[in-house]
C-alpha cells in the first residue's frame, strides 16, 4: 500500500488492505428492495472487503429459524466471504439453546447476534446465550441505541472471556455511556455501525479509548456499504488505527486469521 | 473531482454538541480535509428557532472569511409590521450574492401553507432560486402540496432517511422540480446506482449536513459507485452549479 487510505477513498479505489465487516445483514426490508446476495458480494469486491459477518433481517423480526437458515444458505453460496451470526431471542427462551446448538453444528456460524426486544441483555433469560458463548469462545454482537446499553455492559462485565460488540455506538450523538462502559469493561468493544456520521465521533472514540477498542460494520444492505466504509477511511486518525478498526482488532475471533 | 457541499451550516446554535465545529475557519479546515472546493452555507441557528433575517448575518460573516462559502439565506414569513417581505429578502440576497434559500418550518410557528408562504414562493419561482427544505420539518404530503401549488419551484430536500424511497419515489415522479440531497443520510440499499437508473443523475445532489455530519461517507458513497464518472461529477457538484447558474437575481 503506497497511498494513504484517505487517498483511496477520495479516488474511489479498491482497498488492498484486509477489511472485515463485523455487522451486516441479509434479507428484505420494509419498503425497500435490497440488493441480492450476489450484488452485495460484488459490492464487497468493488470496495475491497474480504469478508462480512451477517445476521438475517427475517430472524431479527421474529422468524428466527428461517432467518438463521437463510444465513446458512448465504454462507454455502459464498464460503469464506460470508460468516454467520446465529440470532436467538429471550422472548422465546425455550427455543434459545436448541437453536444455538442447531446453528453451531455449521462451522460457518462464528458469533451470536442479539437484539433489543424487551428483556435486558443481563436478564436471566439470556443466561444460556452467555454460557454458550463462554464455552465456545464466541463473540456476541448486540443492538444498542442512543447510549442505552440495556444491560449489555453488565453482561459483558459478568462474562469477561466473551468479546462483546456494542452495535451502533455513538448513535444519537450520545457518546459518553459507550466510552465509560468500554473503559470499565475490557471485553466491551464499540461497533461503529450506524447510518449517520457525526463529525469528530470516530476521532473522539479513538482519542478516548484507542483504536484497539473499536470495530467496524456496515449494516448493509440496510444502507450503503461504501458510505459506512468511507466514514472510517476519511476519519482524521492514522492509517494504523484504521487498519485496526477495519480488521485487526477482531478478525481472529471470527476465525479469519491465525 | 470537484465537490460542492450544498448542505452546510455555519455559526452557533443553542443545542450544539461541543465536538461539533461552527466557526468559518474550522469549517474551512474540514473542507480541505475532505477535498470540498465550495460549500453552500445556511445559518445553523436558523434551523433551530433562530429568526430570519438576523440569522443570515452568520452566513454573511462566513462569506467574508472565504469566497469558498456561498451564501444561502434563511427566509421566513412574518405577519408583524417591520419584518421583511419577499422583496426585502430579494434585495438582501442580491446585495449578498445569495443564490439559494432555506425555509425552516417549525411546528406551529410556520407551515408551508400557500396562504402563509405564497409571496416567498412566488419570489423564488420568479427568480429561479432553489429552495432547501428539511424532511423532518416538511412531511411528504406538505411537500406534495407545495410542489403542486408551485410546480416551477426547484426544491432540494435534505435529511431524507435511508428507508424513504417508498414515499420519495412517487414524489420524484410527480414533481420534476424536486431534487434530493444525500445529506444526511440518503444512502438506501442499492444506491446511488438504482436512483440514477430510475431518475438519472440530475436529481441527486451532494450535501453533507456539516457541521453535524461528516462528509466522508457520502463522498465515498458516490466515488465507489458503479456509475459513470460523468454522473459522479454531476452529483458531487454539477447539479448544484446548474441550479445556482439558473438563478436570475
Amino acid at each position: 500500500m503506497s497511498r494513504s487510505l484517505l487517498e483511496y477513498a477520495r479516488a474511489g479505489a479498491r482497498l488492498d488492505i484486509s477489511v472485515f465487516d463485523v455487522h451486516a445483514h441479509i434479507g428484505d426490508l420494509i419498503g425497500e428492495d435490497p440488493p441480492s446476495l450476489k450484488e452485495q458480494v460484488a459490492q464487497m469486491d468493488r470496495l475491497g472487503i474480504n469478508a462480512v459477518a451477517v445476521s438475517s433481517v427475517h430472524a431479527l423480526v421474529g422468524d428466527i429459524s428461517r432467518g438463521n437458515d437463510d444465513v446458512a444458505e448465504a454462507m454455502r453460496q459464498f464460503p469464506g466471504r460470508i460468516v454467520g451470526y446465529c440470532h436467538v431471542s429471550a422472548n422465546y427462551p425455550e427455543f434459545m439453546l436448541p437453536e444455538l446448538e442447531r446453528c453451531f453444528r455449521n462451522d460457518g456460524f462464528r458469533g451470536i447476534k442479539l437484539y433489543q426486544v424487551g428483556p435486558e441483555y443481563d436478564d436471566p433469560a439470556f443466561d444460556p446465550v452467555w454460557s454458550f458463548a463462554e464455552e465456545r469462545g464466541l463473540p456476541v454482537l448486540a443492538h444498542t441505541w442512543g447510549g442505552s446499553l440495556t444491560g449489555f455492559d453488565r453482561a459483558a462485565a459478568k462474562h469477561p472471556a466473551v468479546p462483546c460488540l456494542a452495535g451502533h455506538a455513538g448513535s444519537g450523538f450520545v457518546y459518553q455511556p459507550y466510552i465509560d462502559a468500554a473503559k470499565r469493561i475490557p471485553n466491551l468493544y464499540l461497533d461503529l455501525t450506524y447510518s449517520r456520521e457525526h463529525t469528530n465521533m470516530i476521532e473522539h472514540f479513538v482519542a478516548e479509548l484507542g483504536a484497539e477498542r473499536i470495530v467496524w460494520g456496515s449494516d448493509a444492505p440496510l444502507f450503503s456499504m461504501s458510505q459506512q466504509l468511507s466514514k472510517v477511511l476519511f476519519a482524521r486518525i492514522s492509517d494504523d488505527d484504521k487498519r485496526k478498526i477495519l480488521y485487526e482488532n477482531i478478525a481472529g475471533w471470527f476465525g479469519l486469521k491465525g | 473531482m470537484k465537490i460542492i457541499d450544498a448542505y452546510c451550516g455555519v455559526g452557533p446554535w443553542a443545542t450544539r454538541d461541543r465536538l461539533l465545529p461552527y466557526r468559518a475557519e474550522e469549517m474551512l479546515e474540514l473542507l480541505d480535509h475532505f477535498g470540498i472546493e465550495q460549500a453552500l452555507v445556511y445559518p445553523n441557528t436558523g434551523a433551530r428557532w433562530g429568526q430570519p433575517p438576523a440569522v443570515n448575518d452568520f452566513v454573511l460573516d462566513a462569506a467574508r472569511v472565504s469566497a469558498r462559502f456561498i451564501p444561502a439565506f434563511a427566509l421566513a414569513p412574518n405577519a408583524h409590521e417591520g419584518y421583511p417581505a419577499a422583496d426585502d429578502y430579494l434585495a438582501a440576497m442580491r446585495a449578498a450574492g445569495a443564490r439559494a434559500a432555506w425555509l425552516f418550518v417549525q411546528g406551529l410557528v410556520a407551515g408551508l401553507w400557500r396562504w402563509h408562504v405564497g409571496e416567498l414562493l412566488d419570489m423564488l419561482v420568479e427568480h429561479n432560486i432553489p429552495l432547501f427544505l428539511l424532511t423532518e420539518q416538511c412531511p411528504p404530503d406538505a411537500l406534495d402540496m407545495l410542489l403542486h401549488d408551485a410546480p416551477e419551484l426547484k426544491v432540494v430536500l435534505c435529511g431524507v432517511g435511508y428507508m424513504g424511497d417508498s414515499w420519495l419515489y412517487p414524489l420524484l415522479q410527480r414533481h420534476p422540480g424536486l431534487h434530493v440531497c444525500l445529506g444526511h443520510f440518503y444512502v438506501p440499499p442499492g444506491d446511488p446506482e438504482r436512483f440514477v437508473r430510475r431518475f438519472g443523475a440530475s436529481r441527486l445532489i451532494f450535501g453533507s449536513g456539516l457541521p453535524h455530519f461528516s462528509p466522508g461517507g457520502l463522498i465515498g458513497h458516490i466515488m465507489y459507485a458503479d456509475i459513470p464518472d460523468e454522473d459522479k461529477q454531476t452529483i458531487l457538484a454539477g447539479n448544484m452549479q446548474s441550479l445556482l447558474a439558473e438563478v436570475e437575481l
